[in-house]
């Protein structure tokens, strides 16, 4: 089957049912996309289907069908780190950094929905999200501060 | 005796025959040619075991101690940054292979009890040392100068009188025969520009755009992917496997029978997953079978309530009874058997070879994975090459081999390299956990509103037995293996004959408070539920139990739980000083909203005082928290950046075992299984954290596990505060659940 993945074609030759998550890592060589549960309840595999953040883990590759995914590996422009991923530099977020990419998956699609979200929907969009080195605080702050480029950069594409 | 983890120390190095390292790079001509050769060989200037300059400038880590979130990547680089006068970003850090040189911690390659720190503070910064002297003297002979007027700066040796650099890059060559000085200087503490900023982590950037390489990203050519069918009662043998079904599933290769399990062997781990569910196993019947968690939790409550192996008996315990006029409060304090549950399943790739195995490892212990898998082999420890690999998360169940020994065992069957993964239930459900423990308490106060008795009952299950195994990689290589095997076991036989005290279950178990009567006991229990090392270890329910009962104390005597604490602190300054920042910074005393309650708790665990405020109400019987404040005195602070997130982890993982987390077994099955029947705090449970850091210039002291100690007894003493209700048993959510049933 064809499968889109960071904006490039590939053709996969794999049963309906196996998950993304291994078509991702074992057939693409994308390993960003991390293994946590297996069962849709620690987020470590979040990607995105046509903008949103889906578990990995739990989605037949079968099911993707044109649709467009992105992984933590092309979610940069040209190379270039995403705002929310300079945001999680800038605070020292990652520790251990295993569920890191999930986290940054995650919220990215939560700034897309809610520009300038409220601590009470940063704690809806991310308590799904687990974190066993207990990054939640400095997760917390980065998306702030992502939240404050994106609306810089924003505003200077309003100006030009 | 009570016995301490430095006593520890000395014993097991005593044991290998005085391994401690010292941390001179000079004395042995040996090493001068090693610094030779290995120019020749790289063409590049490697002075010591922790540093290589390259011609290019740029400078190579090879940091000994495992990478699993605490950051020691980025304190070496700092480290080697200050000494050598180097900016952070001409320094790459990687992890060092598994060798007998970087024995530093207990006699061991290990990554654990907080160490990382402060063990490598001297050594990696002499390294750095050693190197730039070398580079001074180099230059100095190539400018024919004196040595004494240049210095470095920013990868240069600069001869200031006549203005002349050189590039570290450029003195590379000339470097390597230069002597390697017996005991270069070592900047003062108080000169450092590097050490105490809150520089960037190292690996921040690997991390954030999913480059990093874990365990499992470890890619090997001709590798193959392994599962591990284990069976539902640790200690299971398979009578009969019937895996034909299997077999003819796509990419499979073999299915293997292995002491500890069935492994499923494909090209792809996905199609290893796909044909698993079609293997036929019938399982025999272990000893563990005839055990639940429930019957171990009934025992231990009954012991406590008895006498146990004293430990320490000062003044007379008696007149709790004896003594009129007191105040006699008793309480049992009860925690669970708990699972690491690291982010990163445990996996390993590994080649066995006819005549050498290969491992990529997600290890705290590289040695004990060295000495494991020779065991296993039958090779000698040099043969096995240990890469140890970036891990998702340790604390402390990477120090145990078990799961690299499985993958060798897998390799050793298919004559292949083998990643073996474990899927989050093998994880949850293989053992080694922190042990269960009950403890009973007896305390006074007088009229005057002092403490003037406390006796504690421990009872848990003792630790060393199961880690016994790992101490043989203590000892040298030209013991023979049986040798090394006997000698790791007398150990935790003296352990268990008492002889040897169980350091691990006491540690913390000592009141900080001046009390003159006081007495500890410890009963060990055994079970064949295999237990190991848990982030702080002891110190996790010790910490809560101390904590909370000084806190019953304290309303006994109608007193205020902090200014109770502080007057029984005078011979403790530093913990009193962050006991009073802690009280400060928090607003004590300060009204709160109605039904908002604080509690306080301060603990020293790994020479790192801590102590914390939490604000926590119930809400609809929920456990709420609003606001935490920690204060840390761990020395001089390396990164004070990290050494926040540590503080704000340790109190994230302290308050997940808190609040929820329990390992229980019915006839041997271990009931959980994921992270939805283990689960953990999430964003939503956690408040704003504040850390404050005392400012110091002593020595650096742990702080990977202090954070979590206090955190408990902290949030059990708000919610009293808040509501009345005591929560005595963790996890709380549970507690909670039982005392409202009972109304
Ligand atoms: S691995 Fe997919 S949600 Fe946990
Ligand atoms: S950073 Fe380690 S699990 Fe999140």
């Amino acid at each position: 089957m064809k499968i889109t993945v960071n904006g490039s074609e590939y053709e996969v030759d794999v049963p309906d049912d196996v998950p993304l998550l291994w078509v991702l890592r074992e057939e693409l060589g994308m390993t960003g996309t991390k293994f946590g549960c297996g069962k849709a309840v620690c987020g470590a595999c979040t990607v995105h289907i046509d903008g949103k953040a889906r578990r990995s883990c739990s989605f037949p590759v079968g099911d993707v069908g044109d649709r467009a995914v992105t992984t933590i590996e092309g979610l940069g422009e040209d190379g270039a780190l995403h705002a929310v991923q300079q945001a999680w530099l800038q605070g020292n977020v990652p520790q251990c950094g295993y569920c890191q990419s999930g986290q940054i998956m995650q919220a990215v699609t939560l700034l897309r929905a809610r520009p300038d979200p409220t601590d009470d929907e940063i704690d809806a969009a991310m308590s799904a999200s687990l974190c066993r080195c207990g990054t939640y605080p400095r997760i917390r702050a980065a998306i702030k501060e992502a939240a404050r480029t994106l609306a810089e950069e924003t505003n200077v594409q309003d100006d030009s | 005796m009570t016995m301490n983890r430095r006593d520890f120390l000395k014993v097991s190095a005593l044991a290998g025959g005085g391994l401690l390292m010292g941390v001179s790079f000079a004395g042995c001509s040996g090493a001068q040619r090693r610094i030779q050769q290995n120019f020749e060989a790289t063409g590049a200037f490697r002075p010591n075991m922790y540093l290589t300059i390259r011609r290019d400038d740029k400078i190579l880590v090879d940091v000994e101690k495992s990478e699993m979130g605490q950051g020691i990547w980025t304190s070496h680089a700092m480290l080697v940054a200050e000494e050598l006068g180097v900016d952070m970003d001409q320094i790459e850090t990687s992890s060092a292979d598994a060798a007998r040189k970087y024995q530093t911690s207990f006699g061991l390659q290990q990554t654990g009890g907080s160490t990382s720190a402060a063990e490598s503070f001297l050594p990696v910064r002499k390294a750095a040392a050693t190197a730039r002297e070398m580079l001074i003297a180099a230059a100095a002979a190539e400018w024919k100068v004196d040595a004494r007027e240049c210095s470095v700066e920013k990868g240069v040796v600069h001869h200031q009188p006549s203005d002349r650099t050189l590039r570290y890059g450029e003195l590379a060559e000339a470097a390597v025969y230069v002597e390697i000085p017996d005991d270069p200087p070592l900047k003062d503490i108080e000169d450092f520009e590097v050490i105490g900023t809150a520089s960037r982590r190292i690996d921040a950037r690997e991390k954030v755009d999913g480059s990093a390489v874990f365990g499992i990203d470890v890619e090997v050519p001709d590798k193959v992917c392994a599962l591990c069918i284990h069976p539902p009662i640790m200690g299971a043998e398979a009578n009969s496997v019937d895996a034909e079904k299997a077999r003819q599933m796509t990419g499979i290769i073999d299915v293997v029978s292995l002491p500890c399990g069935v492994a499923v062997v494909a090209e792809k781990y996905w199609q290893a997953r796909r044909a698993a569910p079609s293997v036929n196993i019938e399982w025999s019947e272990p000893p563990l079978a005839e055990l639940s968690s429930e019957q171990v939790r009934k025992v231990a409550a009954t012991t406590a309530r008895k006498e146990g192996r004293k430990q320490l008996d000062d003044g007379d315990v008696g007149i709790i009874d004896d003594r009129d006029n007191l105040t006699v409060v008793e309480a049992e304090y009860a925690s669970p058997y708990l699972a690491h549950a690291p982010m990163e399943p445990q996996n390993c790739t590994v080649h066995v070879r006819e005549n050498a195995v290969e491992v990529w490892a997600p290890t705290q212990s590289p040695t004990v994975v060295q000495e494991a898998i020779a065991r296993f082999t039958g090779m000698a420890r040099g043969d096995v090459t240990v890469h140890v690999t970036l891990l998702g998360g340790g604390f402390g169940r990477r120090l145990v081999p078990d799961f690299t020994v499985e993958a060798a065992m897998i390799s050793d069957a298919v004559g292949r390299p083998v990643q073996l993964i474990w899927s989050r239930e093998d994880d949850t459900r293989c053992g080694y956990y922190r042990p269960i423990n009950h403890n009973a308490l007896r305390g006074a106060v007088d009229d005057d509103g002092n403490a003037v008795a406390w006796r504690y009952h421990n009872v848990s299950q003792t630790i060393l037995p199961d880690v016994a195994p790992t101490l043989a990689a203590i000892f040298p290589e030209w013991f023979p293996m049986a040798a090394r095997r006997i000698k790791s076991e007398t150990m935790h036989g003296l352990v268990h004959s008492g002889s040897l005290p169980e350091i691990l279950a006491m540690e913390g178990a000592k009141p900080p408070y001046k009390i003159d009567n006081l007495r500890l006991e410890y009963t060990p229990i055994r079970t064949p539920m295999p237990v190991c090392l848990w982030r702080a270890v002891g110190h996790s329910f010790n910490g809560f139990v101390v904590e909370s009962f000084v806190d019953e104390l304290a309303h006994a005597a109608g007193a205020d739980p902090y200014l109770f604490r502080r007057q029984m602190l005078d011979d403790e300054p530093e913990l009193l000083e962050v006991l009073d920042r802690a009280a400060e910074a928090a607003d004590w005393g300060e009204p709160l909203p109605d039904g908002v309650g604080r509690g306080i708790a301060v603990h020293e665990s790994f020479d790192t005082p801590v102590a914390q405020v939490i604000e926590a109400s119930l809400e609809n019987g929920e456990i709420r928290m609003h606001r935490i404040v920690c204060v840390v005195n761990c020395g001089i602070a390396l990164n004070p950046d990290i050494v926040r997130a540590q503080m704000e982890g340790g109190i994230i993982f302290g308050l997940s075992a808190a609040l929820r987390q329990e390992i229980t077994f019915t006839d041997g099955r271990v009931e959980q299984g994921n992270f939805d029947d283990y689960p953990m705090m999430t964003m939503i449970d956690t408040p704003p954290i504040e850390v404050h850091i005392i400012d110091s210039t002593d020595e650096p002291t742990g702080v990977g596990e202090p954070g979590l100690p206090p955190a408990a007894p902290a949030l059990a003493n708000a919610i009293y505060d808040a509501s009345g209700v005591r929560l005595r048993d963790m996890p709380f959510e549970k507690n909670l659940a039982k005392l409202r049933s009972r109304d």
